[in-house]
């Protein structure tokens, strides 16, 4: 047995036979007589306009089903516009007096290396593109048509140098079921579109073409980047328990994302994922989110010299909306402050930030930030549906204020008539006044989603930050929880929306209590949804209610402890 | 001449779709249009050019025109990257 290391680009193992991938090697080089050159000229503006009206049917079909690779066959379109590779192979058959393919291959190979020297592994990654602009023109001037993987007659393994956006938008994805490339890395479009059909995938293995024969037995583990050649049969047994229990793992989380997060006896719960961009939203989907619970949109006021505009903000805010497909996208607003700081927005030096001006106190004082914020929101809901809440409330007088402020910036937006549509206004619950106020509180709001690692820092006076008193931090403690009790039986009389969008949420084992609770939803990061989804799936809400009696009762983190176990 | 310095924020720098997007749209212009980034130089409408500066996220860039309607395609091409996040830099 022999193996090889490369980068595990796409997970999963799987065991196959390998098909060797070889594209057409290279062109034959003809010498032209200065005569032919018109002719020649003629030939290559043909096969470019050929390939340009492939590239132009590509992009069209692949906008409805792959944005993301219609992306791709854009830029070769572009490129197959750009007289910076055109100009060059233009001027190698005038000048060298070469014919059109070797012309077009060595101009590709010229542009290519000039982006294969770039630093950043993006970029580098682009030098694909134009070679393979390249071949689907010599293609053309060739004559040839149909591609090898296009035509599969068994499940195999395809081991190549390199594949390229031509190979893989051909590949048949059900013959295919691992990928082994020499070149590439994690951001390949190969890579891309192994993780977009769970085809198990390594890339960087050098020598791969030269150390695997066709039709040698391939183990590939995505995970760790490993490809074993022809394993003897006790390997190859372990192998395949391996690729049986991957298998069935991602399987179970696969299709545990399409089932409900209903428990046992039919109650249904939400279940959202926390994101800081509109790219984290693009995996909520996947892993079966009811929504977005928390979009924390600080990042995209940090690590800049300015305000983000009202434009900038409402992209990025409509991109989350149109991803979710209609599902709930509750947005925070801007939560600076505590350890949290803007150098534009800068505010004094603070003895104690975290009981300082952060939050919504910061968002009172700076009423433009706030007003811009509001207008990026009220255009957006447009796209979506978009829901606002605000950081960091203390009492009922904070929440009027900025429903003071929204009112203002509604009237900017009908005065310049603008488009937009009111969203439904909650409050995060994070200081214990707000948990004690909270029924005063749901008289102002339509919802209040709980941020537990800030109430218990400010419900036990401990900093979160501080490992000296991490006692106070870490368990679930009974004061805690008392305060969530006190928000959701105060959401229950007012008939408001309660969710949980701390630590908490995704903690397997506190997930029953919230339930029981009668907490309406819990956001947390999307990996460990699927885990939070079977806790939910495995309870019924009846059990959860008697569990969260019982946790009221206890007087100490221990005995909760005890009793979650 | 005319130009616009403008700080990229696509989360992503000038990728192929955000750089695709800015080429197709500075093709719309007759005047000649570079883009400056670091001590590089690339013309907007080469989308090879623009692709090997490399911009990454957060990054300024220059862009500048010139000859006929140059303000208009500095304009035009500042919102195109507005619009897809990048952020006109105050005065």
């Amino acid at each position: 047995m022999r193996q090889l290391k490369g980068t595990g680009a796409s997970d999963g193992i799987i065991i196959g036979p390998a098909y060797i991938f070889q594209r057409p090697s290279r062109c034959q080089r003809r010498t032209l007589g200065s005569e032919e050159v018109p002719k020649e000229m003629q030939r290559l503006q043909m096969a470019v306009d050929a390939a340009k009206l492939e590239l132009e049917q590509l992009r069209n079909r692949l906008l409805l089903e792959n944005a993301e690779q219609a992306d791709i066959f854009e830029a070769h379109l572009l490129m197959l516009e750009d007289h910076e590779l055109l100009g060059k192979v233009e001027q190698l058959i005038c000048d060298t007096l070469c014919n059109a393919e070797a012309a077009m291959e060595i101009g590709a190979d010229e542009v290519a290396s000039a982006l294969a020297e770039l630093e950043d592994e993006y970029f580098k990654g682009r030098a694909t593109d134009v070679r393979d602009v390249a071949a689907r023109v010599n293609c053309v001037l060739e004559g040839r048509s149909g591609h090898p993987l296009e035509n599969l007659d068994q499940p195999v393994i395809v081991v190549s140098k390199e594949l390229m956006p031509s190979d893989t938008v051909r590949l048949d994805r059900s013959m295919v079921q691992g990928i082994v490339m020499e070149e590439g890395s994690t951001t390949s479009h190969a890579a891309i579109l192994a993780k977009t059909f769970a085809i198990p995938a390594v890339m960087g293995v050098a020598n791969a073409t030269g150390a695997i024969g066709s039709g040698d037995l391939l183990v590939v583990d995505g995970e760790n980047g490993v490809v074993v050649i022809q394993p003897d049969e006790g390997e190859l047994h372990a192998w395949k328990q391996r690729a049986a229990e991957s298998k069935e793992r991602s399987e179970r989380l696969r299709s545990l994302a399409k089932l409900p997060a209903t428990t046992c006896d039919g109650h249904h719960v939400a279940l959202a994922v926390n994101i800081g961009s509109p790219k984290d939203a693009e995996m909520a989907l996947d892993y079966g989110a009811d929504g977005v619970g928390l979009y924390r949109t600080e990042f995209l006021f940090m690590n800049r010299d300015c305000m983000p505009s009202e434009d900038e903000q409402y992209e990025a805010y409509s991109a989350v909306a149109r991803m979710m497909k209609g599902h709930p996208v509750i947005v925070r607003t801007l939560d600076i402050g505590g350890d949290k700081q803007i150098k534009w927005l800068c505010t004094l030096e603070e003895q104690n930030p975290f009981l300082g001006l952060r939050g919504i106190r910061l968002c009172l004082e700076r009423e433009d930030v706030l007003i811009t914020q509001f207008k990026a929101l009220l255009r957006a809901r447009v796209q979506g549906d978009i829901w606002v809440m605000l950081p960091m409330v203390a009492n009922v007088e904070e929440v009027r204020l900025t429903k003071r402020i929204l009112e203002k910036a509604r009237d900017e937006l009908s005065r310049e008539g603008v488009p937009h549509r009111e969203f439904p206004l909650g409050i995060m619950i994070e200081v214990p006044a707000a948990a004690v106020m909270a029924s005063s509180l749901f008289e102002e709001v339509d919802f209040a989603s709980i941020g537990t690692n800030d109430l218990t820092q400010y419900t036990m006076a401990a900093d979160r930050n501080n490992a000296k008193v991490a006692v106070l931090t870490e368990a679930l403690q009974p004061a805690v929880l008392r305060m969530i009790a006190m928000v959701t039986e105060a959401g229950v009389k007012h008939g408001k929306w309660v969710g949980v969008c701390g630590d908490m949420a995704g903690d397997r084992a506190a997930v029953p209590i919230l339930l029981g609770l009668g907490v309406n939803e819990l956001s947390m990061a999307p990996s460990v949804l699927p885990l939070v989804k079977e806790a939910v799936r495995s309870i019924s809400l009846g059990r959860a209610r008697e569990l969260a009696r019982l946790a009221l009762l206890c007087r100490t983190a221990g005995e909760l402890r005890k009793l979650l176990r | 001449m005319s130009e616009a310095r403008v700080t990229i924020r696509t989360g992503v720098g000038l990728h192929a779709r955000p750089a695709s997007r800015l080429v197709r749209e500075a093709a719309k212009h007759k005047c000649e249009i570079t883009i400056e980034y670091r001590d590089k130089k690339a013309e907007a409408k080469s989308i090879i050019q623009v692709l090997t500066l490399a911009v990454k996220d957060g990054q300024e860039i220059i862009i500048r025109a010139e000859g006929e309607g140059e303000e208009a395609a500095v304009a035009s091409l500042l919102r195109l990257l507005n619009n897809l996040g990048g952020a006109e830099k105050q005065p």
